[in-house]
């Protein structure tokens, strides 16, 4: 299972700023968020990890050591073209949450809430990395590859999750999920990127639109 | 000019030897014929050297084919198989050595150390097998180069190493290493001939070539692929035709580049195109350049000396006299140092020193730790503040870049024991002018003792450019003199010897009141006599306001940007909001106060509005409450967002505080609940209940937080202990939704006559009312507005 861990030398503030549900920046101060991403930077302990099997488009199948079917239409839309699929599991460590506890309770409200948006950007800083070296691993033999996509999204249940962690050996990154389906720590992700000679993208916008949370969610990107 | 060749691996697969999952190096041995041909039409096409069949003949990349134990029978075919190719002609063999596939650690898993061993193998047999060259290519990430070269020097100190980088079309490697930060640094380990191959085409590769030209004198190497790749009935095809390459050729040697060949997608056809047009092009005279002093890290470079402006070295890390920083390093926490690198950086450090000088620790294992994890935080190049050589060794092996040793002085053991070890990872070396008497008084003795540091070093085969000197601050307390004589020594370094300096500030004020404003003009005399970089504490904000004055008056700040940015507003913006404040009456002030989340001015506006006499609850219900319920319905109606909820609730702590300490044992707030909360079982997302928890007791609740993951019946079991009016139950996840059933249901059974309040992303009011519970919250204000109505419903 190939380890990539990446690195964060830098934590973008202004997406810090849209996970904390701050669209506009008006009147909040821009050093407690330049704060709040500084410390998630001392704390995060990046660590990343993928794995890149066949994909039988026909049967929905991904042939991994164990293989098994994917559910849900959208993913499988989305992969339709795909010959092989990379699944990727990052994440930056339990660290942080427990500082966002502490922080919580001693009433340091807005430090706790700021480190959770940066430690949330963190995570997603590292999952790009991750993408962008299985990107042009894959330009490198010609192939194109779809923007991951993560079980809860579209259709896609959770319960999948049992089986990306399974066969990306997410435990060697310590990466575990609870009875609910849940990752442990909180600040991972686990995706999956198909390859394709040419990427036909299905009728799924990226981002955003493609969530059932779009008209209500403070963190949308507008 | 030379020519070398073009692509192995497709070929074979052309011709059937190689099917998608073969180990193409397995080859040599199998098919040796066939690698025997196909270098011979390379060498017929005009390639002046051709590239052993190697690439992946390393141990941990023939792991993946079961092969581990073949390195030696590969490698020898391959150099057996090359050799009889070229016998006759005057072709030049090099041995190639691709990348592991693995990334070392921490970018990685691998340790440093096996990837040393698997390319000191390999290396150790391509040269006793007879190549001409060692060839490090297609490699991404800087340690693995460095792994690589260190382990070809050390395995075959007689043959010159020629080293490519592979590129991505942002000019970076995947790993952020530019073309500049690449070249000094291979330069400084001791690569024969360097440049880029593979990833791009010619067009995206040539200016890159372009770059390393402007740092380095050495030959440049280009072998581009022939275009990007597109798969097209499931093949993986190149679009640039032998023609199209050829017309690319005359450019690649306008980038400097002698040394040109292809890589993925090139055939002997492109490379007989190419050798037409090379016999052809118009030889280029490339300029020769002064080799810059510089120090690099994974992702960035840094000029030190003459016309480049002077660059600040942070001196933070450095635990001398620092109790508490000892203390974290001795328990080997690392998040102070970390936070402590941030800032300087922040604070504009150019470079940070790094001093590990710790008792009772390992120093070298705590320094080698250190130097892995700032490494990968800080972009900034690090300098190794140490003088013993395993200290040294440890920092100097494992760091990805060119670092700069502090230090060396005139001593000669200590001389040879750490000029071996600055020439073997390309270090820079910082000589102090201390010699067997201790520190000359005058600036001329200074020189002769760097003098012989300087000789000595450069007859170990250490460059001009790898050596900087450090005056020496003494404090101007001890002499009249001292501060004169350093000013003197920068300027005599720069005149003769014309090397960088570099130079500790503080020293100069020790035993003086006044030492930031001293230090600060003492910055800016010796920066006007010549010094390239202050080691000060870039915290310390006199000190960069008299850096960046300096700046702007020795002509290094264009059109004075960096001097406006830092001067100009700031002190009109803070009278602005002054005055804005004075006219509003004490409990506005304090609204405002708590709607801005002015922490700090909250317990002053609380005391003025105190000594107005106004009544405590007064100051609370119709200053803290009124604000923070304002807050609260402008969140709801989406005017404003949570952060600032959440700062406004901070400054109602910060106020409950003042209170309580203004009027001790007058002030208490009655407190309601308690209320019992909880994140249900199987859900680990905490952080939206810690936000309801912060505004229930804002609106003074007291609160039983029982955590995350929490069964039903633990939940049943506090309120029942706690006999609370009101619980709280959150799930954030479709599989987590029904354990809100169950808990509700749990609850119910046990007729307790506690109202239920849920929340939680997937939640929604129909699923709430069908669970049973009393309530759906749909964020954190509407919480606490809930709780007071069902309190009332209550009561």
């Amino acid at each position: 299972m190939p380890i990539f861990n990446g690195f964060l030398q830098k934590i973008d503030i202004a997406e810090t700023k849209r996970y904390a549900g701050l669209r506009t920046s008006e009147n909040f101060s821009d050093k407690i968020v330049a704060d709040a991403c500084m410390a998630a930077q001392a704390i995060a302990k990046p660590r990343g990890i993928f794995q890149q099997c066949c994909y039988d488009s026909d049967s929905c199948q991904l042939l991994c050591e164990e293989p098994f079917t994917i559910e849900g239409s959208k993913i499988r839309e989305h992969l339709k073209n795909s010959e092989i699929a990379i699944i990727m599991a990052v994440t930056i460590g339990g660290d942080i949450e427990k500082e966002v506890n502490t922080l919580f309770s001693k009433k340091e409200y807005s430090k706790g809430l700021m480190l959770d948006a940066a430690a949330t950007t963190a995570t997603e800083m590292i999952a790009d990395q991750l993408n962008h070296y299985i990107d042009e691993m894959a330009a490198k033999h010609g192939y194109e590859t779809t923007w991951r996509y993560s079980p809860g999204y579209g259709d896609w249940p959770l319960t999948q999750q049992m089986n990306l962690i399974k066969a990306v050996h997410a435990d060697q990154i310590d990466i575990h999920l609870t009875s609910g389906c849940m990752l442990v720590p909180q600040k991972s992700i686990t995706a999956i990127i198909g390859m394709a000679r040419s990427v036909v993208e299905s009728g799924i916008p990226s981002g955003c639109r493609n969530c059932s949370m779009h008209n209500t969610c403070s963190s949308r990107k507008e | 000019m030379f020519l070398l060749d073009g692509a192995m691996g497709t070929l074979l697969q052309q011709q059937g030897y190689l099917r998608p999952r073969d180990c193409p190096e397995l080859s040599n041995i199998e098919h040796p014929q066939a690698i025997e041909n196909i270098h011979r039409s390379y060498i017929k096409a005009g390639s002046d050297l051709i590239q052993t069949n190697t690439f992946g003949a390393n141990r941990i990349k023939l792991n993946e084919y079961g092969c581990a134990d073949k390195v030696k029978e590969i490698c020898r075919a391959a150099v057996f198989n090359a050799k009889k190719a070229v016998d006759g002609t005057n072709t030049r063999i090099l041995g190639d050595m691709g990348p592991t596939g693995k990334f070392i650690s921490p970018l990685g898993d691998t340790d440093f150390e096996d990837v040393y061993q698997a390319y000191y193998e390999q290396a150790s047999i391509l040269a006793e097998s007879g190549v001409d060259l060692l060839l490090i290519q297609t490699i991404i990430d800087i340690q693995e180069m460095r792994a690589a070269i260190l382990a070809a020097k050390e395995a075959a100190p007689n043959i010159p190493i020629m080293c490519e980088f592979s590129f991505s079309e942002d000019g970076r490697t995947i790993t952020g290493t530019t073309p500049e930060a690449a070249a000094v640094l291979l330069e400084s380990l001791g690569a024969s001939i360097i440049g880029a191959n593979c990833s791009l085409g010619p067009d995206k590769l040539i200016p890159l070539i372009s770059r390393m030209s402007a740092v380095s004198n050495l030959p440049l190497v280009i072998q581009p692929n022939a275009g990007l790749p597109k798969l097209i009935d499931g093949k993986t095809v190149f679009p640039l035709h032998p023609n199209d390459m050829a017309e690319y050729v005359q450019a690649m040697v306008n980038s400097g580049a002698t040394y040109i060949g292809g890589c993925c997608g090139t055939s002997p056809e492109h490379l007989a195109a190419m050798r037409q047009a090379l016999d052809r092009a118009v030889p280029y005279k490339r300029k020769v350049i002064t080799p810059p002093t510089a120090l690099t890290s994974r992702t960035s470079i840094v000029y030190i000396g003459e016309g480049h402006p002077p660059v600040i070295i942070g001196e933070r890390i450095n635990p001398t006299g620092r109790k508490i920083l000892q203390k974290d390093l001795q328990e080997k926490n690392l998040v102070p140092i970390k936070t402590e690198a941030l800032n300087q950086v922040k604070a504009g450090a150019h470079l940070l020193d790094i001093n590990m000088g710790v008792p009772d620790v390992d120093q070298a294992a705590l320094m080698e730790n250190v130097v892995k994890e700032l490494s990968m935080l800080v972009d900034t190049p690090l300098i190794i503040d140490a003088t013993s050589p395993s200290v040294l060794e440890k920092a100097l092996r494992i760091y990805p870049g060119r670092t700069l040793i502090n230090s060396v002085n005139a001593d000669s053991a200590q001389m040879s024991a750490i000029f071996p070890i600055a020439k073997k990872y390309g270090a820079a070396l910082l000589c102090l002018p201390i010699g067997a008497k201790g520190i000359p008084e005058s600036a001329a003795d200074r020189l002769t003792l760097i003098k012989k540091i300087y000789n000595a070093a450069l007859q170990t085969g250490l460059r001009h450019e790898d050596l900087l000197a450090d005056p020496l601050v003494l404090t101007a307390a001890a002499s009249t003199n001292a501060p004169k004589e350093t000013l003197q020594t920068l300027r005599t370094y720069k005149e003769t010897l014309k090397i960088p300096t570099v130079m500790g500030l503080s020293n100069i004020s020790f035993g003086l009141p006044g030492r930031a404003g001293l230090n600060a003009n003492f910055l800016a005399m010796a920066l006007a006599f010549g010094l390239n970089a202050p080691i000060m504490n870039p915290l310390q904000s006199d000190l960069i306001d008299a850096y960046v004055r300096s700046l702007l008056l020795l002509g290094y700040d264009s059109a004075a940007h960096n001097y406006i940015t830092r001067f100009q507003n700031q002190p009109i913006e803070n009278q602005h909001q002054l005055k804005n404040n004075e006219t509003l009456s004490p409990l506005k002030k304090i609204q405002q106060a708590v709607r801005d989340g002015s922490k700090e001015e909250i317990g002053s506006l609380l005391n003025e509005a105190l000594n107005a006499g106004i009544d405590p609850m007064v100051i609370t219900n119709d200053g803290l409450t009124a604000a923070m319920t304002a807050i609260g319905e402008e969140y709801g109606k989406g005017r404003c967002y949570l952060p600032q909820v959440m700062i406004a609730a901070e400054t109602m702590q910060a106020a409950f505080i003042a209170l309580k300490k203004a009027l001790p044992g007058k002030f208490n707030i009655t407190r309601k609940g308690p209320f019992v909360i909880a994140t249900v079982k199987g859900d680990v997302h905490d952080l939206g209940k810690n936000i309801v928890i912060a505004l229930l007791e804002n609106s003074g609740y007291e609160v039983i937080d029982l955590g995350k993951d929490v069964s039903p019946e633990k939940i049943v079991s506090a309120v029942h202990q706690s006999k609370a009016p009101l619980v709280g139950l959150s799930a954030l996840m479709t599989t987590t939704m029904p354990q809100i059933d169950i808990t509700i249901q749990a609850l119910k059974k046990e007729n307790l006559t506690v109202k239920i309040i849920v929340g939680g992303a997937v939640l929604t009011s129909e699923y709430a009312q069908k669970a049973g519970a009393d309530a759906y919250a749909s964020n954190a204000t509407d919480t606490v507005r809930l709780a007071n109505i069902l309190m009332g419903e209550n009561q």
